[in-house]
């Protein structure tokens, strides 16, 4: 019976070889298994393997080569962990930052790196950030439920960034999208908002506009956090620096003050003064790690 | 479940008939099949193996059934 079924088999096996119609077809359905792809990806259930079927068929529409390696792995008998991480590193390595396959089903996964200063527990991860949030009269009470950030403080906040980045000072400019992320005024997504945020919007779409964009907000949201840390940095290393920006706050606090109590519209007009940022240990040169990399010793 | 119902169960079972089996008995030529034919029988024999791996699977995480009526004298307690 076993012989029968085999030969069985291997007869049509060869009859499909040998037509030229089915032969090719045969290779569509082994190169492509997914073929037949009719867009009922999303009645796809989560479980376990709901979830590899929405991601093959996610990748086959947008990543088609990220799709050939995924299917080559599956044929080859690697498990659903390195299935999942094959197709994570590729669509990371695409600029989508992508941890699990489970978040490819929602739509594409855009990282929230925002600041909730309303909530305790953003300054127990945080607490580096304490300094300059004091500059705005924030200081959170570790025992409260939410913390109570006033609006002026967010204004201060705005006014200030924007100054810093008139700044010819790249330092300064680094502090100013240090202000931008904590007072969620950078005008990027991914760097205004957090998870709970993030997750009231509706995400964006594998499609190749949206992916487009979405490269082009995780680019931009890695720069800014880049300059913010660098910018945080160099404020916690450098007292005169905090104490200046503090000085900054109080002035354009006083003139928002001022404004609000004359019920004058106008806008503002305050002249902020910024000493030089030294970037690196009292003005000396930094050597820059991924700069020495490019200058060949033997050179 | 005694080994004798088991083996009454799989005696019992009705012996499949595939189109490709019918074929393979008719020794054709691999070239000669009709288009037709051939891919009703492949359709079928793909079924037929989608059905096993489903069976096998189902076997697969079926609790333990204990044979009672089952002597292993080299492993008695």
């Amino acid at each position: 019976m076993t012989d029968d079924l085999l030969g069985a088999f291997n007869l049509l096996a060869d009859g499909l070889r040998a037509d030229p119609l089915l032969s090719l077809a045969s290779a569509v359905c082994w190169l492509d298994p997914l073929w037949r792809d009719d867009g009922e990806d999303a009645d796809v259930p989560y479980d376990t393997d709901g979830i590899l079927a929405a991601a093959l068929g996610i990748t086959r529409r947008t990543f088609p080569e990220v799709y050939m390696q995924a299917v080559n792995a599956i044929r080859q008998g690697a498990s659903y962990a390195e299935i999942d991480r094959l197709i994570c590193e590729a669509v990371t390595a695409r600029g989508i930052p992508l941890d699990g396959i489970e978040f490819m089903a929602y739509g594409i996964p855009l990282p929230a790196y925002g600041a909730a200063l309303s909530d305790p527990d953003f300054y127990e991860r945080h607490p580096d950030t304490l300094p300059v949030l004091a500059c705005f009269g924030i200081t959170p009470d570790p025992e409260a439920y939410a913390i109570d950030v006033p609006d002026l403080a967010y204004t201060a906040a705005q006014r200030i960034a924007a100054d810093l980045e008139q700044q010819t000072d790249a330092g300064w400019q680094q502090i100013g999208w240090l202000l931008r992320w904590l007072f969620s005024c950078s005008g990027n997504s991914s760097v205004d908002y957090d998870d709970e945020t993030m997750s009231g919007f509706q995400p964006l779409a594998w499609e190749p506009d949206d992916i487009a964009f979405a490269v082009e907000i995780i680019a931009e949201a890695e720069t800014i956090m880049r300059d913010a840390l660098a910018g945080l940095a160099l404020l916690n290393g450098q007292p005169e620096l905090t104490k200046a920006l503090q000085q900054n706050v109080e002035r354009i606090t006083r003139s928002l003050d001022k404004r609000s109590t004359k019920g004058n519209l106008n806008e503002p007009h305050f002249r902020l003064e910024w000493p030089p940022a030294r970037r690196g240990d009292h003005g000396t040169a930094v050597p820059d790690p991924q700069l020495l990399q490019l200058r060949d010793p033997a050179a | 479940m005694t080994s004798e119902l088991l083996r009454d169960c799989l005696a019992g079972a009705v012996p499949v008939d595939l189109r490709g089996m019918r074929l393979l008995k008719a020794c054709p030529q691999p070239a000669d099949l009709p288009r037709e034919t051939l891919t009703q029988a492949v359709i079928e024999i793909i079924e037929y193996t989608g059905r096993c791996q489903v069976a096998a699977h189902l076997l697969s995480q079926l609790a333990p059934i204990p044979l009672i009526a089952v002597a292993i004298p080299e492993y008695g307690l």
